[in-house]
């Protein structure tokens, strides 16, 4: 199990070694945008590769096993429709990114609204809400990797996965996480189907002995479906949404060739999630099978074990922990250049790169720690993090489509927005009957109404759109 | 200004009829039926994913060739499909 598990990792080393070649010597743009190279495959494993992490693998069927219908709905719903939101807008942010030449969210805020001040904001806020990520992958990792190797020191094996987390980094910035999300998404689709299969074949009569999902979620004192249907949809909307304006989704908007290729990829991504009904099959195998994991989480990999040969076990063991650390590398090259070209400003290409690789062991080594020491924390962050990070929407949408809107009123929107959430999760009772994130929207925009019409930016101001359209013309001639 | 995204009846067959589908089908088709171990409603569920990617197949259809000029990257070649 541990020489399959070797193998795979060992082979994603060889696949970030290989995108390095024809470019060992990096530009920081190439470094974290691949220098817009990447056509539709290679844009659409990248995408897929930010979009499932261990969370999918592990969480979801676990989810299953010990939730019921409406966590399906949620989870399954606002990966569905995040594509159909990338579809439309995605496009017009990588037109953006041309425009301005940006490479991270803050470059763009900052210079479409000409504010150092809120690009700053828009660094710090995103950081905040991304360090819990690295932590949770870690977590998630924590648990495939003491599983495999029991005598081991947790810290150790965590502290070797950062080690290969850093050396895609080092190795080839965005380039690698490309080609290592490569290797990952197929071996996942093809891992979640295997264990699916089997587990559908080797249940008595063909699977037809399996309990709906209702059932599981009344043996396990879930809500019934409709009790949560405010919840889901609020949730599905809201996160789907978020993926708008995640740091790292941007990244990978930025790295694309063309905004067509963008559209290609979201047209073709939800296709992908044909491992669902593989992964609800699994963890319903589990409770009628008699396979009880330590924690519902582990359920897939439990399952996994008791099904599979131990070779294949090992293969998707070092699935799994690719998947967080494709998710990992991602971060760590969204949060750098947040640092090397928001927060300080006017470093030297090479500087960027050499802060950018330091920066990257930090937050590694940080999130290690934090993995080990104060996971509660972090998952309550965590929890924020797709709240948190939504309120940068209404400033993309004014960009995109309010000319006057000024960078006060979208750093107010924002605050507005942060202490709405934070208010209403400690105070209010429906929080548990209605995402709080889209109320704290809705009072961002009314915040960055007010004031836009109190303190409008100058009349010559043009939003984003207007600004592509008159590039546009200017180049017919 | 929705329109300059796109004309308004691709954001309507895009984004609002596969949300409308979702939620039709997470709670209005019976839970209490099973087929392979999984509810009616949540296959139903599963099954809006291919069903959103015909529509935004459709959507990529309408919109082809818009901004074609400003769309190309000065950077060459393209590394997508050399896998």
């Amino acid at each position: 199990m541990i020489i399959s598990f070797l193998v795979v990792i060992a082979l994603s080393m060889v696949l970030a070694m290989r995108a390095r070649a024809g470019h060992s010597q990096q530009s920081a743009k190439d470094f974290f945008v691949a220098h817009g190279q990447f056509g539709a495959v290679l844009l659409f494993f990248l995408s897929v590769g930010e979009t499932y992490s261990v969370l999918t693998m592990l969480g979801f069927p676990g989810g299953v096993y010990s939730g019921g219908q409406d966590f399906i709905i949620w989870f399954f719903g606002f990966i569905m429709m995040a594509p159909t939101l990338l579809f439309f807008i995605g496009p017009w942010i990588w037109r953006a990114g041309r425009l301005y030449g940006a490479a991270t969210i803050a470059d763009f805020f900052g210079r479409h609204f000409e504010s150092r001040s809120l690009e700053i904001f828009v660094a710090i806020s995103c950081i905040i809400l991304l360090i819990p990520i690295g932590t949770m992958q870690f977590v998630g990792i924590r648990l495939v990797l003491t599983h495999l190797m029991p005598g081991v020191v947790p810290a150790l094996l965590t502290s070797l996965a950062a080690a290969v987390t850093l050396a895609y980094v080092l190795l080839a910035g965005l380039r690698a996480s490309a080609f290592v999300a490569v290797l990952k998404d197929l071996l996942m689709l093809a891992a979640i189907v295997v264990v699916g299969v089997a587990a559908l074949f080797l249940s008595q009569n063909g699977g037809a002995n399996l309990p709906p999902a209702s059932e599981i979620l009344h043996a396990t004192g879930g809500g019934e479906s409709g009790d949560g249907a405010a919840l889901a949809i609020s949730t599905i909307i809201l996160q789907a949404i978020g993926f708008l304006v995640i740091p790292q989704g941007w990244a990978v908007l930025f790295s694309a060739r063309s905004a067509d290729s963008i559209r290609q990829t979201q047209m073709v991504a939800p296709l992908y999630m044909v491992m669902f009904p593989m992964l609800v099959i699994v963890a319903q195998y589990a409770r009628t099978h008699g396979i009880v994991p330590g924690r519902p989480d582990f359920v897939f990999l439990a399952v996994t074990e008791a099904l599979l040969p131990s070779y294949l076990t090992g293969v998707i063991f070092a699935t799994v922990t690719l998947a967080g650390l494709v998710i990992l590398s991602g971060v760590c090259l969204a949060i750098a250049p947040l640092i090397t070209r928001n927060m300080v400003p006017n470093l030297s290409n090479n500087r960027q790169m050499i802060w950018a690789k330091v920066v990257t062991g930090i937050y590694l080594v940080a999130s290690v720690i934090c993995a080990e020491t104060s996971t509660r924390l972090m998952a309550t962050i965590n929890g924020l993090f797709h709240m948190g990070i939504t309120q940068l929407f209404p400033g993309l949408l004014a960009a995109l489509f309010w000319a006057r809107v000024p960078a006060k009123a979208v750093i107010a929107g924002v605050l507005i927005g942060f202490f709405t959430v934070g208010g209403l999760m400690t105070s209010w009772s429906g929080a548990s009957y209605f995402n709080v994130g889209i109320l704290a929207l809705v009072a961002n925009l009314v915040g960055l109404w007010v004031v836009s019409h109190v303190s409008p930016r100058a009349s010559s101001a043009q939003s984003v759109i207007r600004k592509v359209a008159c590039n546009q013309n200017a180049a017919r001639g | 200004m929705l329109r300059h995204i796109a004309p308004f009846r691709l954001p309507v067959i895009g984004v609002a009829f596969p949300f409308s589908l979702l939620c039709a089908s997470a709670f209005a088709l019976p839970s209490d039926q099973v087929f392979w171990g999984i509810s009616f409603n949540i296959w139903g569920v599963f099954l809006c994913a291919p069903v959103t990617s015909l529509c935004l197949r459709y959507c990529r259809s309408e919109l082809e060739g818009t901004s074609a000029s400003l769309e190309k990257s000065k950077h060459a070649p393209s590394e997508g499909n050399i896998i």
